[in-house]
């Protein structure tokens, strides 16, 4: 059984509200890494997620859980499933090669301010209306650029390990990379 | 904080709510395992049984009130998607668990597009290429066929679904194939005669679409029933005005010709309409028949309670009756005829249409739930033919309502109303149409117009001050604007155009005219208590007396009764065009 999930023989409402409840924050990462992955478009992300917990609530009140081994290999599966019957037939993308509009010296440089302190961007993220926008600027730009944005900067995962995740080539998730910053610092000021 | 701090904030805040998708887990999975939409509503003493709806298919009974929207299929012991699915995730549970025994199996196969018996030779080849290991038995469209019967005709037919016999191993591998939708092992909850496939939504925009549920739809109490009328709601500025009670109940259609002028009678239970069979069940379409040109003037369907249909696209049309927002797609079938394929809907209390994109198509849509309370927003879009419910009840809680949404380029501006407090909320499609509360007041607002980057705001004080402010979304921020409006006293209204471009106030007999497009309000010596606008124009209206027409620039002319005949309704489809809709048959013209 999971670590930290407890163990119940009851089966009793609250029992399961508790399971329930440590499950989804023991998963919820590995689970949305994967949905994001697999969406077509990051703002799709969230019904699939609904789905996803929706079922697994469901099933575990009407089944109980004694017999699940994994929670997480459970909810995966349940995820394929998801997000299979969501979208249809992804299209395979074809990697075709594209050079990166940036050297390496120039990421060392976005990368090094993107590590500099900077007051203002407290102040940004109290702007709702603000942040709002720069979210939805994200999005907006193309469905691949807000699961960069997420895995990248939510997930701490690594561009080499986001390109392989999305079939993408390691250029492009950097030109949507840094190109969204840039074009983000001009727009916004920040 | 730095700027990679700064971007996790920003994708942790807005692209997920995790405390809401862990709250709706549990509200959802007590309620509907799909509908997140679901309204239980208390049955009446005739009341239908529960009718679930799918696809193009409807399972139901017999509504209070005698109508029938779909025929039922014969002698079918129809099972749920909804229980079909947890089935399939249950037995792989068991497989997870226990493994597999390797032996052959027989499956349901549900395909994701009709496909031949060639074709679906090849899907089976790619998984296993030896002989034996799988082969499809027999193919569904509409009953099973035996494949030694297809093969023997040698025909090109497509089917929907299949049985097929394989090692159980290669369960996983066939469920992955992007070709099938479901794999269901027989012995399970389908057999060969309620087999049918599971027809996910299938959404080229890979946008969400709720999956539809419509549940013990209510008939409300005639006497509750209000006549519509064909203007944007009349606003009164002073909402403590004896004279003009603020009504936010109003039922209006502003861009709505098809609505009929009389409320409708609610159906003799005794006497119910008769069933519509645009398809007959007992001759399912037989593809291989000659396909000769039909001839068909126009297509019906019997409904209940039809309050008015609008198109949003070329195939696809809203249909309002008392207690429901349907969306509807007119198909043509293999012999040539067409029939409607109920594609989603709702359960609403006398919904009506708040708004009317032209360029689009595009509806908002509000209805009322179980009390009457307007508390639900449909969003039917042109673009992509999709029906939703946006969700609200957050917003509302207990005694909120909606008091009229507006849309434009993709953004929704909702102004919602409880006892004491005014809110204009906004949603726009870069969000999944999720609400964000823009301003709240104990005064009264009033959105006035929609502009190109925001709105224009009227804010009405208990004691009648007026002030008027206009929202920037570009710029994020909200700037008191000088109409000119001070000198006009403490008593005045507001009447809106159906664009929500244009707008008139009305104050001592006079109305003053916004032009939108030079941004002033003018006094074009018009007397008048009462200024309507045109239902399918922003740039007409009625004194009461005389139609005007708002030019480019500072000029308004007069114009004839004629001229304000012919400014049509934007049309959204030109193959079908509504012919006649009474309360219990709707009737739509084949144009091409």
């Amino acid at each position: 059984m999971d670590s930290n999930i407890p163990e119940t023989l009851t089966n009793s409402p609250r029992d399961i509200n508790d399971y329930f409840n440590a499950v989804y924050a023991d998963t919820f990462q590995a689970v949305s890494r994967y949905v994001v992955s697999k969406c077509g478009n990051i703002l799709d992300s969230e019904d699939i997620l609904q789905n996803i917990y929706t079922r697994f609530f469901s099933r575990i009140n009407k089944k109980g859980y004694s017999d699940i081994e994994s929670s997480e290999a459970f909810l995966i599966n349940i995820a394929k499933f998801e997000c299979k019957n969501y979208f249809g037939a992804l299209k395979r993308r074809s990697k075709t090669s594209s050079f990166s509009d940036y050297s390496e010296e120039q990421m060392v440089e976005i990368e090094a301010e993107m590590s500099r302190h900077e007051k203002k961007l407290e102040d940004v993220l109290c702007n709702e209306l603000l942040a709002r926008q720069i979210f939805d600027d994200i999005t907006n730009d193309d469905p691949v650029t807000g699961k960069i944005f997420y895995m990248h900067f939510v997930l701490d995962m690594k561009l080499d390990e986001i390109a392989n995740e999305l079939e993408l080539n390691l250029s492009s998730v950097k030109n949507k990379l840094y190109r969204t910053i840039e074009r983000q610092k001009k727009k916004f000021n920040i | 904080m730095n700027k990679h701090d700064f971007y996790k904030e920003i994708m942790m805040q807005y692209t997920f709510d995790e405390s809401k998708i862990r709250k709706n887990a549990k509200r959802a999975s007590s309620a509907s395992f799909f509908a997140r939409n679901a309204k239980w509503m208390p049955l009446t003493a005739a009341a239908a049984v529960i009718v679930m709806f799918f696809g193009g298919y409807m399972l139901l009974g017999l509504f209070a009130d005698g109508g029938i929207i779909d025929p039922p299929l014969p002698n079918y012991n129809i099972v749920s998607d909804e229980d079909r699915m947890n089935d399939i995730i249950y037995r792989e549970e068991m497989i997870l668990a226990n493994g597999f025994s390797s032996e052959k199996k027989e499956m349901y196969i549900s395909f994701a597009e009709p496909m031949t018996l060639e074709e679906l030779d090849s899907v089976l080849n790619l998984i296993a290429p030896e002989d034996g290991a799988v082969m499809a038995v027999a193919l569904w469209n509409g009953e099973f066929v035996d494949v030694a019967a297809t093969t023997e005709s040698a025909d090109n037919r497509l089917f929907s679904g299949a049985r097929i016999i394989a090692y159980d191993d290669l369960y996983f591998e066939l469920r992955d194939r992007p070709e099938f939708t479901a794999v269901e092992f027989q012995g399970g909850l389908i057999n060969n005669d309620n087999f049918r496939p599971i027809a996910l939504p299938h959404n080229n925009n890979n946008s969400a679409i709720p999956l539809p549920n419509i549940e013990e739809p209510v008939t409300p109490d005639p006497a509750d029933l209000n006549d519509p009328i064909l203007d944007p709601p009349f606003e009164p500025a002073n909402p403590n005005n004896p004279n003009n009670p603020d009504n936010p109940s109003d039922p209006t259609e502003p861009n709505n010709p098809d609505n009929p002028s009389d409320p409708a009678e609610p159906n003799d239970p005794n006497n119910p309409p008769d069933p519509a069979e645009p398809n007959d069940p007992d001759n399912p379409n037989e593809p291989n028949e000659p396909t000769e040109p039909v001839e068909e003037d126009f297509i019906e369907l019997n409904i209940d309670s039809a309050l008015g249909v609008h198109f949003i696209n070329e195939n696809k049309f809203v249909l309002l009756t008392r207690s429901q927002v349907l969306l509807y797609e007119i198909v043509k079938n293999a012999d040539g005829r067409h029939s409607f394929k109920a594609v989603e809907g709702f359960v609403a209390v006398n919904p009506r249409i708040t708004y009317t994109d032209a360029k689009t198509g595009t509806l908002l849509i509000i209805g009322g739930d179980a009390f009457g309370r307007l508390t639900n927003l449909y969003m039917a879009d042109g673009e992509s033919g999709v029906l939703r419910q946006l969700e609200t009840s957050d917003i509302l809680q207990e005694h909120g309502q909606i008091s009229y949404a507006l849309f434009r380029n993709n953004e929704i501006v909702m102004k919602t109303q409880t006892p004491n407090i005014s809110a204009i909320y906004t949603a726009n499609r870069n969000s999944g149409y999720s609400f964000s509360n823009l301003i709240k007041s104990e005064d009264n607002l009033i959105v006035l117009s929609l502009t190109n980057s925001g709105f224009i705001y009227a804010q009405v004080s208990e004691n009648g001050e007026l002030r008027t402010y206009e929202y920037n979304a570009r710029f994020f921020n909200i700037e008191e604007i000088d109409m000119g409006l001070a000198s006009l006293g403490r008593d005045f209204s507001f009447r809106r155009s159906p664009d929500a471009g244009n707008f008139a106030v009305i104050s001592d007999g006079i109305a003053y005219i916004w032009n939108a497009e030079l941004a002033t309000l003018t006094d074009y010596g018009i007397e008048a208590g009462y200024i309507r606008f045109h239902r399918n124009s922003g740039s007409m209206f009625n004194d009461g007396d005389n139609n005007w027409y708002i030019l480019r620039g500072m000029q308004i002319l007069p114009s004839t009764e004629s001229e304000a005949e012919r400014i049509q309704r934007p049309e959204f489809s030109e193959a079908f065009r509504l012919l006649e809709i009474t309360p219990a048959v709707v009737r739509i013209e084949i144009l091409t």
